[in-house]
């Protein structure tokens, strides 16, 4: 702090120290972690106690990975009275309470600290923790689910056996929203079925790496589910077998569907609300890939057809290419569909399955193409070929290439759509790797702007991708 | 500082370095300060602010400005989604300013009692030191070398909350 300053801290006149309380607390509150408000402590002798006298702390977030030093004992007893003392204010409402600690305290003690944030009245709860031995179960509180006032829920038990606590079904959560289970593995009950049966008001489910016990299909049915997102579940079925379970959606008011894992057939009934679809299956040989199953998945596209947006992926388009009755069930129209998101190789027959979507959806928009390296081989889309040519749309006004590195199949396809598309507006390019960059990004410039463009107003964007 | 409604009812502030700025009273009743003077009757036609500069009086009267005439949410319960957007955006674009003028903003705020722009120059100023060391924030916030805690006051403060330090 020397006089080099700017002008008006010469005199070394500390306005912030000077202002009264109540607005360096509200500074403190907009802190994101609670390690960083209790590290003001050290600022100055103006900041040392402040932040115990913060009215409250209206919301928790603790990180042990984070703050703790294993090695050290004293440190985790004094940071276990800490979070004690923060819970301890009974007369306060919390916000929210946010603690991943996996295996480094009890779950005694976590399971305490859980009821001192539900004895006050904590809105959002966000928790990682664990038994330390695998062979442990874990199993939820019976306060937590009859919370009235707990509104969002993630639960992430590293995977370790889960149960519902006896006579789970007289009291649910009453004012539940959110409900985010990760790691959950449940393998005495069906994982889904009481959360969509029981909680009223339900509307956004995510399931990311669970187990559920079901031998047949995860059902899924909620009037009021809005935002579904399922992501590498497994079930009974995938121990003998190495696909995955089923899933049947039937949410009348469900905007934004996601899947994300081992194939398994997808059924959505009632997807009359449906704005947002992202199916992405995944398959580990290709004997499963079969004509029956290309059908359902065309008939799985054609209950959708009226989504705003779409990602579909390899596996999608390879099963569409073999359906049988591919002509008959393929929908004829996407009216709606806005963005495509493709992760795809580059091969005849995705290319032919991609013109088919750009055929049949008149008001898309965004193209957003993710070409993945190990599929780039030396036979690639018939770009040329006048046939592709009739294709093309003309009301295309993006198309955005993720995880871009200046191979020369992608630009390809780059010359091709700008050669053609009359309504193009923007091509952009998103780089996935920084070595480089910079040098990259110019030269691949400089050989697009010598290509021949059918809109005269197309602007190129090259950009890095946010790591 | 102007409009153009010529029918609405004006108010005169006057800056700390005597520039006078005329504005509508419905954006001056952005301050709780200056409202309760109006409503008092104990204000002029000219209220003097002899603690704020042109320079700061003048970016408030923006935000006042852009806030007076945005959509209150209370006035319907459905406002428009556009609006609270757009007004977002203009804060963002308007807390990108330097630290010293940020603590002229929020010492001026605090004075004329503007619950929301005082809102947003904290969030900003948290948003400064967030993630940063000590060292870094002591020199962001300006903090007086004589206030340091003594070595042996650090220490103790460490080791209460060990936890919370590397």
């Amino acid at each position: 702090m020397k006089k080099s300053k700017a002008s008006n801290l010469d005199d070394g006149f500390d306005f912030i120290s000077n202002m009264p309380d109540p607005i360096l607390q509200l500074i403190l509150q907009g802190l994101p972690t609670t390690e960083e408000v209790v590290r003001t402590s050290i600022l100055s002798t103006r900041w040392r106690y402040l932040w115990t006298s913060l009215p409250h702390f209206p919301s928790l977030n603790i990180d042990s990975e984070r703050v703790l030093n294993h090695y050290i004992m004293f440190s985790k007893k004094k940071f276990k009275d800490f979070v004690s003392w923060c819970l301890a204010d009974k007369t306060r409402d919390l916000d929210s309470f946010r603690l991943c600690c996996a295996t480094y305290y009890k779950v005694s003690t976590v399971e305490a600290w859980i009821k001192a944030a539900i004895m006050r009245k904590v809105k959002s709860l966000d928790l990682t923790y664990c038994p330390k031995s695998e062979n442990e179960d874990i199993t939820l509180p019976h306060y937590v689910i009859s919370c009235d006032s707990l509104e969002v829920l993630r639960l992430c038990l590293c995977r370790r056996a889960f149960h519902f606590p006896a006579d789970y079904e007289s009291l649910w959560f009453r004012a539940l929203r959110v409900l985010k289970l990760e790691s959950v593995y449940c393998y005495d009950k069906d994982l889904v079925k009481p959360f969509t049966r029981f909680c009223p008001l339900l509307e956004e489910l995510t399931l990311i790496d669970c187990f559920v016990k079901v031998v047949d299909t995860i059902i899924v049915e909620s009037p009021k589910i809005k935002i579904l997102v399922i992501r590498n579940c497994k079930d009974m079925y995938s121990v003998y077998n190495d696909l995955w379970s089923n899933v049947d959606v039937s949410c009348p008011e469900l905007v934004n569907f996601e899947f994300v894992g081992r194939r398994g057939e997808i059924v959505i009934d009632r997807a009359a609300s449906l704005k947002k679809a992202v199916i992405l299956p995944e398959v580990i040989s290709e004997r499963n890939l079969s004509p029956n199953l290309g059908k359902i998945f065309c008939e799985l596209l054609a209950g959708i057809s009226h989504v705003a947006s779409l990602s579909i992926n390899f596996y999608f388009i390879q099963c569409i290419n073999i359906a049988r009755d591919r002509e008959k069930c393929f929908p004829a129209s996407f009216p709606d569909l806005k963005t495509l998101e493709v992760t795809t190789s580059i091969d005849a027959f995705t290319m032919d399955v991609l013109l088919r979507f750009l055929k049949c959806s008149p008001n898309l928009e965004s193209l957003n193409l993710i070409i993945q390296k190990e599929h780039l081989g030396t036979e690639y889309w018939a770009l040329d070929k006048p046939r592709t040519r009739l294709i093309i749309t003309r009301h295309l006004k993006r198309v955005k290439f993720i995880g871009f590195s200046g191979e020369k199949q992608k630009l390809d396809i780059a010359r091709c759509l700008l050669k053609h598309e009359t309504a193009l507006e923007e091509m952009c390019f998103s780089w996935c790797s920084e070595v480089k960059y910079h040098e990259k990004s110019v030269k691949m410039v400089n050989i697009l702007s010598k290509f021949c463009k059918a809109s005269s107003t197309v602007k190129l964007i090259s950009f890095l991708e946010d790591q | 500082m102007s409009t153009s409604s010529s029918s609405s009812k004006k108010i005169v502030l006057k800056s700390a370095d005597n520039e006078t700025f005329e504005i509508d009273e419905i954006v001056a009743l952005e301050s709780q300060a200056i409202k309760n003077m109006i409503e008092d009757e104990c204000a002029d036609n000219v209220i003097p602010l002899g603690n704020i500069d042109s320079k700061t009086l003048s970016k408030i009267i923006e935000y006042c400005k852009k806030h007076a005439e945005s959509p209150k949410k209370d006035d319907n319960a459905d406002i428009d989604e556009k609006a609270v957007e757009d007004l977002k955006s203009f804060d963002a674009e308007f807390a990108k300013v330097d630290m010293p003028l940020i603590q002229d903003i929020l010492m001026a705020a605090n004075f004329l009692n503007i619950d929301n722009l005082i809102g947003l120059m904290c969030r900003t100023i948290a948003d400064r030191i967030k993630g940063k060391t000590p060292e870094e924030i002591r020199k962001i916030l300006n903090i007086n070398k004589n206030d340091l805690l003594s070595p042996e006051q650090e220490a103790k403060a460490r080791e209460e909350n060990s936890w919370a330090f590397d």
